[in-house]
This record gives structure tokens, C-alpha cells and sequence, in this order.
């Protein structure tokens, strides 16, 4: 590594740098060399380190052979194509909607961000009881329409829209404030021009606002993607993958092989096939990013 | 500031950060100090297990017990895993009877045959058949505790009001259900019976019926053996054919405890550890009776067991507290007093002092239950087995798979993936 300037500057950069690089290397980098080779082991933790046998890729090929694999990546598809899009959409409404002048703002701000940092469990709590099927309130809204609503978190196709719309009122909060501050930075020009040449508001929006603020929803996008491939906190308290296995995903499992099932080299394989996927994914969306966002320099 | 001071500081700086790791593990002199790892205490009976120990210090001066108290659902058997994984085993952890069978099959726990010899402590003092549970390969891998059973209590009101006779030590499956019928039949949220569907109660009711989930010689699965399949059948029948149980739509997230002391529940299976609760808040008058069988009887057993690891460097020290925990008459006692689970003594006197503590009446089928126990299958990969056959458990309550497909499924997925 290069570090330009005098000795003395360079001292204090190490110096200053080192708790950050000893905690990121302590924390971060040696459990994700050692679940590397963790995953090519069967380890058993409360066996003796004598037994621990070296297996080659036979936990990755355990994994690629059952069925366990196709059906956790199909489930955190299935949460992925549900919750991606629900909470980019309410979270940029939520933006737009606070980026106006209204009495009581701050009010709103507050509460719209109180589902952010409330905690799992609490927010499991009170939605397994919306979602009850017979006297949860969503359901009993839905009655009001002539629909009779699923009894959400114990059916198997509904378990995970149940867990989304948790999740989406939990997380909308959060994404409108990043999408809030990027509202803030587009200048007021630019909309005083569109209405002299007569853009109504929803043009304003579609042609100003949107592709101003589309970096920042990539950012948001990529993030997503990543967080929800690692999708494991609303799962575990709210459904505990079921019903039936309806929601298990691959965080959940790599939890469960390794304390539950004491297989610590066949839940780092897992891990380490999740980190590949999401590497993957994050690559995809990179080479798309040219298609949508648009940056103004 | 001159070099010197500032030398001066940074060691200052350095000492404070890393004084404490000095001050641990200092003792007085001749005084050992062990650790005991421990759940089954939780909050609400952490100050009778602080009661206990302190006389146990108070006995026993040379030994000091450092308490290491976890709620169940606080990650204890994670953390308690890790610490053995890192080489940081307590001397003394407890363990429940599922978990027991994986640690000893893993050898993370000693045999202790060897210090009952040299530490002249009598085996005769434990309960008949405590020291069998706890044994494997024919040593003796624990301490038990205290247990408790399951056994099946009742509504008198209820089975007044339906004009059917209470139930006898010696009921099967059918009477249970012609009085839930009956029970059910007296009105809308009334239910004649309770007993989940899940594996737990499966692995039981199966050897109910003469089956099992393994052969005799565990080499090979029998989930889905005719007798495994008419009992799954039944299990479902209650619910869906004979609706003497609550859907889980009809029960509507309410706790089965709930429905019971809301007078909502005849029959309702649970442990001793209910019984507290129960003299609190029940109004109407309640009864306890042995569970049904079919073919046989066969009832749930829990215990908690103290196991020493086999990296502590004071075996003895540690045998002496467990054994201390679970036999000392005045321990033995504020257990009692505590209600917290049974103790697992085999004087007869302790136990009538239980039996005499009423309502409810009849616990010597507390007692009794305890001739029928089972235990589950030892064997490494149980937890899988248990996900397994869970699963597919589920998937017949919820009507997506018959009986016999869901156990089709179970024997196949459990062959294919667990090592016997």
C-alpha cells in the first residue's frame, strides 16, 4: 500500500487507521477465510477438534443435491419479487409526500420512522395479530369487499406475502429518508422550468423527479437485493420458516445446520454458495444500471 | 507535552485497558471455583437456585459455584455450544433430556461411574429408573435434576355437564374420544379434547399404538408403518373427522392453557409444571388422570440434568455440587416449595409430602406416568429427524398431504439424509 507525504503524516494515518483495520480484520475477514474452510470440513462443534475430517466439496455437493437448496432459493425469490418493489414504491410516495410543506411534518417524519426502530419481535407480535385469518384486521378489511382473506402466516403460498407486508411497513421508513435527502438535492430549478414549458405534476415526476433521484433508488436496489437474499430476523420471529417449510430461506438454514444440527462446515457451505449468489446478483445489476439510472454530469 | 509524560500516558492507557484480565480467576487460597451453566431455573426460580447453591457454599467453604443463569429462549444452548466449540466449557452445564442424548453421543459430558466409586456417593439415593435415563452405553452420563411428566388433565365441570364418567388410569383412545364428543356436543367453543399435532407428540402416540420410528436394532426407519399411519390417521380424525379439537383457525392463536382455565377445554395433556398456574386461575374443579393408550401406554418425560464436561479440572469439586443439587434434603425441600418441577430423590417421604399438596387430586398418576415414559431416539442426526418428519406432519394437519403420504415422505427424506 502507497501513502504519500512525510513520515510523520504517514504514522498518524496508520495510527489512526488501525482500530478500523483491526476490527475489520478480527470481525469480518478471518471468520470469512475460516467459514472457507470451515465449509470444506465436517465439524461437529461439541465433538473433540480431533474428529474434524476434511471432506473436500462434499458439503457443497450435499447441498446442490438435495432439495432443500431449490426450494430456499425459490422462497427468497418468491419474498425478493414481493417485497423489492412494494417498498420502493411506498418508500419514494412516503419521500415525495414529506418532501412538501404541511402542517405537523415533523410529527408525520416521526412517526412514519417509529416501524424502523421498533424491534422484531414487538413488530411480529402485532402483525401476527393483523394477520390473523379470522379476527385479524386486514382480513376483516378485506371482508368489507366481499373477499375472504387467507389465513396469511398458516398458509403456505400466503406465509411470505404476510412476512413482505411486515416488512415493507417496518422498512419503508428507513429508504424514505435516503430517498428524502436525494429529493432535497434536485434543484428547484429545474421543476420551475418544466412548468414553464407546461409539465403537469405527474410529468414533473416522471421526467424531473425519477430520473434525478434513480441513482440513489439503484443504491437502494442493490442494497435490497443484497439484504433480502439475507433475509432471516422477520422470518425466524414471525413464522420460524414455516408453515411446513413454506418460508425457509438460506440464512435461516445456515442457523439451523449450524445450532441446531451442529454441522458447522455444512452450514458454511451454505453460506458461502449465499455470498456467491449474492455476488452474482449484484454483478447483473450492475451491467443494468446504463438501462435506468442516469446521472446528471 | 515532553516525551517522557507522554510515554507515561500511553502505558497508563495500556495498563487500564488490559488491568482486568489480571484481576480474574484470582481466589483465596485452597478455594476451587467452578462454573455452572444453567437454564431450567429462568427468572422465576432464580432466587430458590441461588438459595440452593449458597447453601451448598455454605456446607462445602473450600468450593466456591459461579452461576452462569440463561433464560431458555436467550440462546442458551447456542452459547453454550460455542463456549465448548471455543475450549471455554463451564465445569458444570445443564441440560434437557433431547439435548442430553446429543451432547453424550458427542462426548462433550464425562461418565461419572467412576466418581459415585471414589467420592463413595450412593447410587440408591435417585429415584427408580432416573439413573437408567440418564445412562448410556451403561455408564451413568448425569446428574437428574428434577423431572416431571405429562399426564392428562381434566375439567370435571365439563365431563359433569355431559354427564360422562371421569377417566381411569386404565382409558384408551376410544373412551377419550366418546367423552370428547360428548364434551364438544355441549356447545359452540367447547372442546372435548387438546393434543397437538406435531412430532413431539407423534414420536409418543406411535409407540401408543406398538410402533416406533426406528427398528428394534436402529438400523433402519419405520415411519411409515401401517400402525404409524392408522395412528397419524387418528390424530388427524380428531380435528377433522370427529372435530372434537379445535382447527388451528378455531383456535385462533389462543394458548391451549388459555382455553382450558377459561373452562373451553375437556381434556388437555400437559406436564406437573402446569399444576401452579392452574391453582391460581382455574375456578371450576379439575382433575388429573394418567394418559390414554391403545395398544400400550406411553407418556412424555422431562427431565433436567446436570452433566460435568470433560475439560474441567475439578471433576470432583463438581460431582459434589451436582450430586448436592439434586439430593440435599433442605434443597430438595425449597425445591418443593418452589414447585419447581420434581425432585428426583427416591425417598418416599419427600414424596408424599408432594403427593399431599392438592389440588389436584390423584398425583400419584404423576407418579405412575413415570413407568410408561419413552424416550426419544438416540441418535446424532435427531434434530434433522425431527425437522424431517415435522415437516410433513405439518402438511397432513393442514390437509395437504394424507396420513400416508406425509410419512411416505418422512421415511424417504429421513433415509436419504441421516446416517444410521
Amino acid at each position: 500500500m502507497y501513502i504519500g507525504g512525510t513520515r510523520q503524516k504517514r504514522i498518524a494515518l496508520i495510527v489512526f487507521l488501525a482500530p478500523a483495520i483491526f476490527s475489520l480484520v478480527l470481525f469480518y475477514i478471518l471468520p470469512i477465510a475460516s467459514s472457507l474452510v470451515l465449509s470444506l470440513l465436517e465439524y461437529d462443534p461439541l465433538r473433540p477438534a480431533s474428529d474434524i475430517k476434511f471432506v473436500g466439496l462434499k458439503n457443497f455437493i450435499e447441498y446442490f443435491k438435495y432439495q432443500d437448496m431449490r426450494e430456499q432459493y425459490l422462497h427468497v425469490l418468491y419474498y425478493l419479487v414481493l417485497y423489492i418493489p412494494l417498498v420502493l414504491v411506498t418508500s419514494t410516495m412516503e419521500a415525495v409526500m414529506l418532501n412538501r410543506a404541511f402542517k405537523a411534518k415533523t410529527l408525520y417524519k416521526v412517526l412514519l420512522y417509529l416501524p424502523v426502530i421498533t424491534s422484531w419481535v414487538a413488530v411480529a407480535l402485532i402483525w401476527r395479530w393483523l394477520l390473523h385469518g379470522e379476527y385479524g384486521i386486514i382480513n376483516i378489511f378485506l371482508r368489507k369487499f366481499g373477499i375472504q382473506g387467507p389465513s396469511w402466516l398458516h398458509n403456505k403460498l400466503w406465509a411470505m406475502p404476510g412476512v413482505v407486508m411486515a416488512a415493507v411497513w417496518k422498512d419503508t421508513g428507513y429508504y424514505a429518508l435516503i430517498i428524502l435527502a436525494a429529493l432535497k438535492g434536485i434543484e428547484h430549478s429545474y421543476y420551475e422550468a418544466a412548468r414553464i414549458d407546461g409539465a403537469s405534476a405527474f410529468k414533473q415526476f416522471r421526467y424531473v423527479t425519477l430520473p434525478l433521484v434513480s441513482p440513489t433508488i439503484f443504491l437502494l436496489l442493490v442494497i435490497n437485493v443484497i439484504a433480502g437474499f439475507q433475509v432471516f430476523e422477520s422470518i425466524y420471529v414471525m413464522t420460524e420458516g414455516g408453515p411446513a417449510g413454506a418460508t425457509r430461506v438460506p440464512v435461516e438454514q445456515v442457523y439451523r445446520n449450524a445450532f441446531t444440527y451442529y454441522k458447522m462446515g455444512y452450514a458454511s457451505a451454505i453460506a458461502w454458495v449465499l455470498g456467491i449468489v449474492i455476488i452474482i446478483a449484484t454483478i447483473i445489476q450492475f451491467r443494468m444500471e446504463k438501462l435506468w439510472v442516469s446521472y446528471e454530469s | 507535552m515532553c516525551k517522557g509524560k507522554r510515554i507515561g500516558l500511553v502505558l497508563l492507557l495500556v495498563l487500564t485497558m488490559v488491568a482486568p484480565l489480571f484481576g480474574a480467576g484470582q481466589a483465596e487460597p485452597g478455594v476451587v471455583t467452578i462454573r455452572y451453566a444453567n437454564f431450567s431455573a429462568g427468572e422465576h426460580n432464580a432466587e430458590t437456585l441461588r438459595k440452593m447453591v449458597d447453601l451448598f457454599m455454605a456446607k462445602n467453604p473450600n468450593i466456591k459455584v459461579e452461576l452462569e443463569s440463561m433464560g431458555y429462549g436467550d440462546n442458551y444452548w447456542t452459547s453454550l455450544i460455542t463456549r465448548i466449540a471455543g475450549g471455554d466449557a463451564p465445569d458444570a452445564f445443564e441440560l434437557n433430556m433431547e439435548q442430553f442424548l446429543a451432547f453424550t453421543l458427542r462426548g462433550s459430558n464425562r461418565p461419572l461411574d467412576e466418581l459415585f466409586t471414589k467420592t463413595g456417593m450412593s447410587k440408591n439415593v435417585f429415584g427408580e429408573g432416573l439413573l437408567d435415563a440418564v445412562s448410556f452405553n451403561g455408564k451413568v452420563m448425569a446428574i437428574p435434576q428434577s423431572f416431571s411428566t405429562v399426564v392428562l388433565i381434566y375439567n370435571k365441570a365439563l365431563f359433569d355437564q355431559a354427564k360422562t364418567p371421569y377417566p381411569t388410569a386404565d382409558w384408551t383412545w376410544d373412551d377419550a374420544l366418546e367423552a370428547a364428543k360428548k364434551i364438544t356436543a355441549l356447545g359452540k367453543d367447547i372442546w372435548g379434547a387438546y393434543n397437538p399435532i406435531q412430532f413431539w407428540e407423534f414420536y409418543k402416540v406411535v409407540q401408543q399404538n406398538g410402533g416406533g420410528l426406528m427398528t428394534a436394532d436402529g438400523k433402519q426407519f419405520t415411519i411409515n408403518s401401517p400402525q404409524n399411519i392408522e395412528t397419524l390417521q387418528y390424530m388427524l380424525d380428531r380435528v377433522w373427522k370427529h372435530h372434537v379439537m379445535p382447527t388451528r383457525e378455531e383456535q385462533a392463536n389462543r394458548p391451549e392453557g388459555d382455553m382450558f382455565v377459561d373452562g373451553k377445554l375437556g381434556m388437555w395433556l400437559n406436564g406437573v409444571w402446569a399444576f401452579t398456574d392452574l391453582k391460581d386461575r382455574v375456578t371450576f374443579p379439575w382433575g388429573i388422570e394418567m394418559e390414554p393408550g391403545n395398544l400400550s401406554k406411553a407418556t412424555h418425560f422431562f427431565g433436567n440434568v446436570g452433566c460435568i464436561s470433560t475439560t474441567t479440572k475439578h471433576p470432583e469439586e463438581t460431582f459434589k455440587f451436582l450430586t448436592f443439587m439434586a439430593t440435599d434434603p433442605d434443597v430438595v425441600q425449597l425445591r418443593l416449595d418452589a414447585q419447581w418441577e420434581l425432585p428426583t430423590v427416591g425417598d418416599p417421604t419427600v414424596m408424599e409430602r408432594y403427593l399431599a399438596d392438592t389440588p389436584p387430586d390423584n398425583k400419584i398418576a404423576v407418579l405412575n406416568s413415570l413407568q410408561y415414559a419413552v424416550k426419544p431416539p438416540a441418535l446424532l442426526q435427531f434434530s434433522e429427524l425431527t425437522n424431517i418428519v415435522n415437516t410433513k406432519i405439518e402438511l397432513a394437519r393442514d390437509g395437504e398431504l394424507t396420513a400416508k403420504d406425509a410419512l411416505d415422505q418422512a421415511q424417504a427424506e429421513a433415509t436419504e439424509k441421516i446416517k444410521l
